[in-house]
């Protein structure tokens, strides 16, 4: 292999066609004298080369042709390997010295002289860790194992996104399942009921998190009191969820006053009556009960046996994994367990009475209203929740998030469109977005951003031996 | 040193059309090669391994393909008025048809030498079949000691070709040596097919050093006790004097026809030898015209009548030549190939600014001798 050329950050080489066996993705160190330069390869093409198109239509012409060659100096085999040359480009990530990385782009190695080898897994490792102290294995890279730190997930935003099927709840359940086990405690808002098996293992084992896991089904185990909500709550559910009239909401909030200074304390049941009795224009009456009832028929609000969530949370002392599971709720249901859970959190965390924890949020386009996006990246983190965002539809994600993701597990994704929202994100370029994630086999990500210390790397996802649910139910059964 | 047990590594199989058993001259004869140009081939590689560790530049503008294309030929023709030769298709029969053409090329340039490459096609056509043979490229050091002993070889060995002189060294000798090895092909050809129409390129025109009379003589004869019919067509269309004979003379024929024109060809050759006859044919109505060499033991209008009905014509020119003249052809990508082979060698090539530059100074200090 040897350098063609280098334009800013983009570097070619011209390699035999035997020569490369490189995959998108892959490191190769380009050594000239004390200096490396750490170069990403990013695409493998047929090099252009003079007379290529007179030779291939002369091949073409002669086709019909038998030919038997007498050709005593093996020209041919040169030949067939010239015409299969490669071109292959790559990014420039570096100039390693003295075991640091550093973006020193105006260093050249030799064209001939310099020495081309792909990089070892452990230089890689090396300049892409940072100084954490709790490793989560992700999976296998250029033949060797590849690891990030737990605490790079701590305090960060983590999206992770590709098309179906290519394995981002699978990624999603290692890192829940070893923040956990580092003594994290984790919120996944699960839509799929995908989360709920992570106490099993594939033999029916119990796993090493069975002890950390625990599934809350709203309308089950799952249901919290209007009091616990608390007027703000209940308020944002009316307005942003049952579309509650700006009048009717006065009339609300006048209310919860009322049946709390006469009842003492407010319930579900207790504002029904209220509503039932008081004077109220017919409208506002109407609109107020049927969403009042919408609330009852949820089966999430429970004042005589509710869930207190802080306590729940707290009784787990070494890390927990709480799976909500919104698979079996309506789309309002999930809408109102999501704001009353993002709602009841913020309050315990800003009080003081829960720990920092990760929120998972899959698919979190279904049930988080547009105003709580700004919230996620700004305010929540602040108070401490950290999201890592799932979902297959990037554009579902605003272009912000993106902007201020801090890492970025990307799995493939073929569409043009989906590769030029994700590529708006800042800790990567376009051309690596564009062109290595689409060349990824299922169970393979890009992992961008604080996790490889801006060292974008390809990674094949491990397999975990946990039990798969949330599997799509087929006509035929299995596929494949 | 050069392995000659693996060289036909690079045979595609053969596409056999139809059904039945292939005669002895559709057997592959790449073995025969072998032995053919074996004296060449020991030389040639002791020829390149003489220049391990030498500097040797090349050149960056090459001119790719190396033809002769005499068009002065029928000015007189005018002069005196011809009459042409009606050529019939209808009761023509078919025969098999076999194309010669070679190529050569600079591959790179010393002050005391040069390397060149040089390529040969054979083409036949055999009715519904056709198939092609490719005979090298081969590649050798010249230089004015080992010129003559190099061209010998090329010959079997059996002749010395000893009055180099009349040549420069590094404007002729690809052409020489593409000659040689034509004129080679042509005589092995000749030897090998019976009852066959055997299509040069060029003239049958003998006297310089790449076409001696003796050889070109020999060709011809071996041709016709086999029943062999030999048609070299210039590769030079000459419609333009085309264009005059047709206005001046009023030629009041449709093609096929051709225009005898020996008489004026032995007058204007002066310094070679015309073997055979020369005519001015015009094989199609759309096809351009040219001037043909014929040494047959038919009548013109029988062989060319054969030749229409064997083989295509692409605008007056018969397809196998083009095949043959094509697949013989050095392009770049030949160039960079075989310079990497050098290069494998121990030959150290470089780009100098020109080969006048490098001739006159050369940057290596001259090569060892």
């Amino acid at each position: 292999m040897k350098i063609l050329s280098k334009n800013g950050d983009k570097i070619e080489f011209l390699a035999a066609p035997g020569e490369d066996g490189l995959r998108r993705g892959d490191y190769v160190i380009v050594s000239d004298g004390g200096k490396k330069l750490l170069v990403q390869i990013l695409d493998v093409n047929y090099a252009e080369l003079p007379g290529i198109l007179e030779d291939t239509l002369r091949e073409l012409a002669s086709e019909p042709l038998s030919l038997k060659i007498f050709d005593p100096y093996d020209v041919g085999s040169i030949l067939t390997e010239l015409k299969d040359s490669r071109l292959i480009v790559g990014k420039v990530r570096g100039v390693v010295e003295d075991g640091s990385l550093r973006n020193d782009l105006l260093w050249l190695p030799s064209r001939l002289e310099s020495r081309i080898e792909r990089a070892s897994p452990e230089l890689i490792m090396e300049l892409s860790s940072s100084a954490g102290r709790r490793p989560i294995i992700i999976g296998e890279s250029m033949n060797g194992i590849i690891s990030i730190n737990a605490e790079d997930l701590d305090g960060r935003l983590t999206i992770i996104t590709g098309k179906k099927e290519t394995g981002k709840s699978h990624l999603a359940k290692i890192l829940i399942t070893s923040l956990a086990e580092y003594g994290a405690k984790v919120i996944a808002l699960d839509v799929n009921g995908e989360y709920i098996g992570l106490s099993m293992r594939i033999d029916g084992a119990l796993s090493d998190v069975a002890d950390k896991h625990v599934v809350l089904t709203p309308g089950e185990n799952f249901r919290v009191s209007m009091e616990d909500a608390g007027l703000a709550t209940i308020t944002d559910i009316l307005r942003y969820i049952l579309n509650t009239p700006a009048t009717s909401l006065r009339e609300f909030i006048r209310l919860w006053r009322l049946v709390k200074k006469v009842n003492g304390k407010v319930t579900l049941r207790g504002l029904i009556d209220a509503i039932g009795r008081v004077q109220l224009h017919e409208s506002v009456r109407d609109a107020l009960m049927s969403r009042l009832l919408s609330l009852e028929a949820t089966r999430f609000f429970d004042d005589e046996n509710p869930v207190k969530i802080d306590s729940m949370i707290n009784s787990v002392k070494e890390g927990g994994i709480f799976v909500i599971n919104l698979s079996k709720i309506s789309s309002h249901g999930r809408r109102i367990v999501v704001e009353y859970v993002l709602s009841k959190l913020s309050t315990l965390l800003r009080d003081g009475l829960i720990d920092p924890l990760f929120l998972l949020a899959e698919e979190a386009h279904l049930y988080l209203r547009e105003t709580y996006w700004d919230d996620l990246i700004t305010r929540m983190r602040h108070i401490g929740i950290f999201p890592i965002l799932v979902t297959n539809q990037p554009d579902t994600i605003p272009e912000t998030i993106y902007r201020q993701a801090d890492n970025i597990f990307l799995f493939n994704f073929t569409n043009e469109s989906d590769l030029n929202y994700i590529s708006k994100t800042a800790r990567i370029d376009s051309d690596t977005v564009k062109l290595i994630a689409k060349a990824l086999p299922p169970r393979h990500c890009l992992m961008i951003g604080r996790i490889v210390n801006d060292l974008p790397i390809v990674v094949k996802v491990r397999e975990m031996p946990l039990k798969m649910l949330g599997e799509t139910k087929l006509v035929f059964g299995l596929r494949g | 040193m050069l392995n000659l047990s693996n060289i036909y590594k690079h045979m595609k199989p053969n596409n056999p059309v139809g059904r039945g058993a292939m005669t002895q001259y559709q057997q592959p004869q790449i073995n025969g090669f072998k032995s053919l140009f074996k004296a060449f081939l020991e030389k040639s590689d002791r020829s390149l391994s003489s220049i391990k560790g030498v500097k040797l530049g090349v050149e960056t503008s090459e001119v790719f393909v190396q033809d002769e294309w005499p068009i002065q030929l029928v000015e007189r023709l005018l002069k005196e008025g011809v009459k042409p030769i009606k050529v019939s298709v209808e009761d023509a029969a078919s025969r098999r048809v076999v194309a010669i053409d070679t190529s050569s090329i600079k591959v790179a340039v010393g002050s005391k030498g040069v390397v060149v490459a040089i390529r040969g096609a054979l083409v036949i056509r055999e009715w519904s079949r056709i198939w092609a043979e490719i005979i090298g490229p081969f590649m050798v050091y010249i230089d004015y000691d080992g010129v003559g002993e190099l061209l010998s070889s090329m010959l079997g060995g059996e002749v010395r070709l000893d009055y180099w002189g009349d040549y420069q060294l590094y404007n002729s000798v690809q052409k020489v040596l593409a000659g040689i090895l034509e004129k080679r092909l042509q005589e092995y050809a000749v030897e090998r097919f019976k009852d066959t129409i055997l299509l040069f390129d060029g003239s049958l025109s003998a006297g310089p050093l790449d076409n001696p009379t003796w050889l070109v003589s020999r060709i011809i004869d071996g041709a016709r006790p086999r029943g062999n019919d030999i048609l070299a067509f210039s590769k030079t269309s000459i419609l333009r004097v085309w264009g005059e004979l047709i206005t001046s003379l009023k030629l009041d024929a449709e093609p096929p026809y051709v225009v005898e024109m020996t008489w004026a060809i032995k007058e204007l050759e002066m310094r070679v030898k015309v073997l055979g006859e020369t005519y001015l044919a015009r094989l199609s109505a759309g096809g351009e015209g040219f001037r043909v060499d014929a040494a047959i033991r038919k009548s013109i209008g029988d062989v060319l009548g054969s030749l229409l009905k064997s083989d295509s014509l692409i605008y007056g020119y018969p397809e196998t030549l083009i095949l043959a003249h094509d697949l013989c052809t050095f392009n770049k990508m030949d160039l960079i190939a075989m310079q990497s082979i050098l290069r494998r060698r121990g030959i150290k090539l470089f780009k100098p600014t020109s080969i006048r530059w490098l001739l006159f100074r050369p940057i290596d200090g001259g090569e060892p001798a």
